[in-house]
């Protein structure tokens, strides 16, 4: 055999971005398949002989070269565009459109919101959330406005581009960032690491806003992705989602602030729905791939994208229940992030509603959510990747009417192991004949990871820490439960309180409990289990009830 | 007009093709039915000529030249919205133009010999008015009928596809060769489907790759009369555009191979370029179509400097048929399609403009080839 060595004649490349290559003879038979990098040389074995290489890049271009291989020879594929900016994406994104336009002070603004905000009154948790909060963003190179550096500016757009931003990520991963240019909305999908974002004219009064993650392999598989460039994204999706190996990078995306990236886990994620060919997967790995897509929903509880996801895993696996859940709850969060997204989450909606298994198929969020959703679609642009709207302001939230299933963000606190001092208590108000639904439902958790995580508790120690400190908590009435079912008409309204949460290691398959004060019924709820195995016992879902509102619920 | 070719000999995986025409809409601007009704909608729609002219040619190409061995062609039903030659043999129908119901019954024919194998081949074409927003509707020959029920007699094609799900066909070809054009209307979602997705119903994998003639919000082109330029780009590609070496030493286009094939083809042919959202699907594991003989490689030759174009005699020379292809100077970059191999490919210039150049050997391979010629 002998050694090729293929390598990119390809200036201003940006990081160790898999691009999907092949190798093939002069009769057109396919050698080799995989991924080279455009930054340094990759090496493969062939028989000798002559050989075609070709370089699919992800904006739709390619680099060929034709190399005689004896013992060994290097093959140097050349790319270089003349119509591109000297921006490094411009690699993994079609040429700007050049259109003529004009931008002027007051065209660009930047809306931010935070989605699941800590701190608050527990009674507005899921029903009063931060409102969008606009800026504009100055027409000056080197300005700032809040998360948004302006890195270049051509309000005339003679270089085919009007403006290239930096967008920050704050910490705490619940804000969700929409750029607004005239009357059109574009989502910006950020990740903990700084998210670029480059607005070209589109011809007329349209814009286009293409957003360039950092982890320019995600930025490449989408690409591929987007164009149904299915074998390519193949080629270079181990880099992302190695199935193989256990989806440990995967998990990488979501585990730590040094290298969690909610975007490029999302662009993992559909690239497991879209061209993973999930029935032909293993038992094991289809597993881990529904775990895996679980952490992705909880991690990032500004993301309606890891929501639907998991909704999409769920529904493949046959859980409508749950996938309904998901759905609703990415509705929750807002509009997704990448424009495949919405068309997912818009099917998954149907199609569970559409169902006979499910049991909360009927459920009005679940209708109302599609109907929510439906009216963006028909103002989306579907030939973009990340979600662009033709609305001039930002969405109006979806706000679900009953307990939202996803609760929001963990408060941090110092507790300690055993410690039920920091005990959480949320309280709500739900329809007595939802009562059952509501608790039978699969709860799940939006944590925040930490590099440490301890099992706080064990399945009895809770009970009965429950019992002791829960003022007497019956946590038998679980059985109870069905009684309630066969009598729904007893009470038009029960209020609902959450009185404590823990999580659990899921290694353990401990559960998340719920000690519920249902109008004078105390039920204990057992939901699914949690997901972040990593993390602080201090993490709770829900903020403490102050004693005052503790009193008033007693 | 519905014509019917059914292959006698039906056991098996087989593949089964539904191809449907609609130029005359009659309820459109100069429709047949315009003056006493027209429809509440009319988005700026009308009546088309190549629709009729295109689903005919590709019935006839999958009748002539569709080459599957593990699914081979078991039955056609082209349908179109007035009457066109049909292609020989099979049977005909005149008393049938498009219409909804006409359609769905078609549709449902076609379901049910899908369905009778796991390894059936399932490809649906449709050449008429598209609209789309939430969802991609399609439009029959009756479109507009029901004054007060503004879809009532349009085909959601977004539901019908999630209503696949159920057909057991594994490979499920979906060409749809219309325009997309954007319709915010919510009430878009309620246009039927021809086939509804039941939960608790039996699904089943497949790859089901959709083909578009445009991108969201664009139009489809066709000739007056003639071919659409979608419907051109998929028969050139099928004919070899998209081939790729099998394992076997043969050629085959896959799922894989034919979308990429087509959006070259259509861009090379098409006036406004084309989008990249053209080729959507589930999953996307290659499954192969169809075979041909020999690969076809749409290729470019050029000159450094460009400009040396306007003067060039271009040649490329096959090295094992000695077949040449040629070209007199033009300033434009040489496009061209070459069959598979090696060619010497050479530039020669009158004296005193630039130096001559040759670079043998240059291997031709699919999917597509470009090469600069060295003449400063």
């Amino acid at each position: 055999m002998s050694l090729l060595t293929i390598e990119f004649d390809a200036p201003a490349a940006p990081d160790a971005v898999g691009i999907a290559t092949e190798v093939s003879s002069p009769e057109g038979v396919r050698v080799w398949l995989g991924a080279t990098t455009l930054n340094g040389p990759t090496q493969i074995t062939v028989p000798p002989g002559t050989y075609v290489v070709r370089a699919r890049l992800p904006s739709g271009a390619d680099a060929t070269g034709q190399v005689t291989v004896e013992e060994r020879a290097t093959v140097v594929l050349r790319y270089a565009r003349d119509d591109a900016p000297a921006v490094p994406v411009y690699y993994l994104k079609p040429a700007p459109h050049k259109a003529e336009g004009r931008l002027g002070p007051g065209d660009l603004r930047l809306w931010t919101r935070n989605v699941a905000r800590a701190g608050h009154e527990p009674a507005d948790i899921y029903r009063v959330r931060e409102a969008w909060k606009g800026e504009e963003i100055p027409l000056r190179p080197g300005s700032y406005a809040e998360r948004c550096d302006v890195r270049y500016v051509d309000p005339s757009a003679e270089s085919g581009v009007f403006a290239e931003l930096r967008f920050w990520e704050p910490p705490g991963r619940r804000t969700q960032t929409w750029l607004q240019v005239r009357s059109q909305l574009f989502a910006i999908p950020a990740g903990t690491a700084a998210t670029d974002a480059i607005v070209e004219p589109a011809g007329g009064d349209r814009f286009l806003v293409s957003v360039h993650n950092l982890h320019a392999d995600a930025d490449a598989l989408l690409s591929y992705l987007s164009a149904g460039d299915f074998v390519s994204a193949r080629a270079v999706s181990v880099r992302l989602v190695d199935l193989d190996t256990g989806l440990q990078r995967a998990h990488e995306l979501l585990r730590t602030f040094a290298s969690a990236n909610s975007s490029a886990a999302a662009i993992a994620g559909y690239f497991i729905i879209r061209a993973a060919a999930v029935e032909r997967l293993s038992e094991s790995q289809r597993r881990r791939i529904g775990t895996w897509a679980r952490a992705l929903a909880t991690s990032f509880p500004a993301l309606p994208d890891g929501a639907l996801i998991f909704g999409w895993d769920a529904l493949t696996g046959g859980d409508v229940d749950l996938a309904l859940t998901a759905f609703v709850e990415a509705c929750r969060r807002g509009i997704p992030m990448y424009t495949m997204g919405l068309r997912y989450l818009i099917d998954g909606l149907r199609m569970a509603t559409s169902s006979e298994r499910a049991r909360f198929a009927s459920s009005a969020d679940a209708i109302r959510a599609l109907e929510w959703l439906t009216q963006y679609a028909g103002l989306a642009d579907w030939g973009a990747q990340t979600t662009s709207l033709a609305i001039d302001r930002p969405f109006e939230p979806f706000e679900t009417r009953s307990i939202a299933v996803f609760p929001a963000s963990p408060v941090s606190g110092q507790d300690t192991e055993g410690s039920l001092s920091h005990q959480s208590v949320y309280s709500f108000d739900v329809q007595r004949s939802r009562l059952a639904e509501l608790t039978a439902r699969p709860l799940l958790l939006a944590l925040e990871p930490a590099t440490s995580w301890r099992v706080m508790l064990a399945k009895s120690a809770m009970r009965r820490i429950l019992e002791q400190q829960s003022e007497g908590f019956n946590v038998g009435l679980l059985e109870a439960l069905s009684e309630i079912e066969e009598d729904p008409l007893r009470f038009p309204r029960i209020t609902v309180s959450v009185r404590a949460a823990y999580f659990t290691d899921t290694r353990l398959e401990w559960r998340l409990a719920f000690a519920v004060d249902a109008a004078g019924y105390t039920i204990f709820v057992v939901s699914i289990d949690p997901v972040v195995k990593g993390g602080r016992p201090s993490q709770w879902i829900v903020p403490p009830l102050s004693e005052r509102q503790l009193a008033g619920r007693r | 007009m519905r014509w019917t070719w059914t292959d006698a000999h039906d056991a098996g995986p087989r593949t089964h093709a539904l191809v449907i025409g609609v130029g005359d809409y009659f309820h459109l601007m100069d429709g047949e039915l315009f003056s006493e009704q027209k429809a509440e909608a009319l988005f700026g729609l009308g009546q088309l000529t190549s629709p009729l002219v295109s689903a005919r040619r590709f019935a006839d190409w999958i009748r002539t030249s569709y080459a599957n061995r593990a699914a081979p062609l078991g039955s056609i039903e082209l349908m179109v919205s007035s009457g066109t030659e049909p292609p020989p043999g099979g049977t005909l129908s005149l008393d049938e133009r498009a219409r909804f119901e006409e359609i769905r019954a078609a549709f449902n024919r076609w379901v049910s010999r899908c369905d009778a194998d796991r390894d059936n081949v399932a490809i649906l074409y449709f050449c008429g008015h598209g609209l789309e927003g939430s969802d991609m509707l399609l439009l029959p020959a009756d479109y507009g009928a029901d004054p007060g029920v503004l879809f009532s007699r349009a085909i959601n094609f977004s539901k019908t596809f999630r209503g696949m799900l159920h057909c057991r066909a594994g490979l499920q070809l979906y060409f749809l060769d219309s325009c997309r054009q954007r319709c915010p209307d919510q009430s878009l979602s309620t246009a039927p489907e021809l086939k509804s997705y039941q939960d608790g119903k039996r699904t089943f994998p497949r790859e089901a790759p959709i083909y578009r003639a445009a991108s969201l919000g664009g139009a489809a082109f066709g000739r007056q009369n003639g071919v659409s330029l979608f419907t051109e780009a998929l028969i050139r590609s099928l004919d070899g555009l998209a081939a790729e070496r099998a394992e076997n030493g043969r050629w085959k286009i896959s799922t894989g191979t034919l979308g990429p094939a087509l959006t070259r083809t259509l861009a090379r042919i098409s006036p406004d370029g084309v989008g990249r959202d053209m080729c959507q699907g589930e999953n996307g594991v290659p499954r192969d179509i169809h075979e041909v003989d020999r690969a076809v490689v749409l290729s470019k030759i050029t000159c450094d400097p460009v400009r040396a174009l306007a003067l060039a005699h271009l040649r490329a020379v096959n090295q094992a048929t000695s077949c040449v292809h040629a070209r007199s100077p033009d300033p434009e970059p040489w496009e061209l399609e070459l069959p598979q191999g090696t060619y010497d490919i050479e530039a020669r210039f009158p004296s005193d403009t630039y130096t001559p150049a040759r670079d043998p050997g240059m291997i031709v391979n699919p999917p597509y080839f470009t090469h600069t010629l060295d003449v400063r």
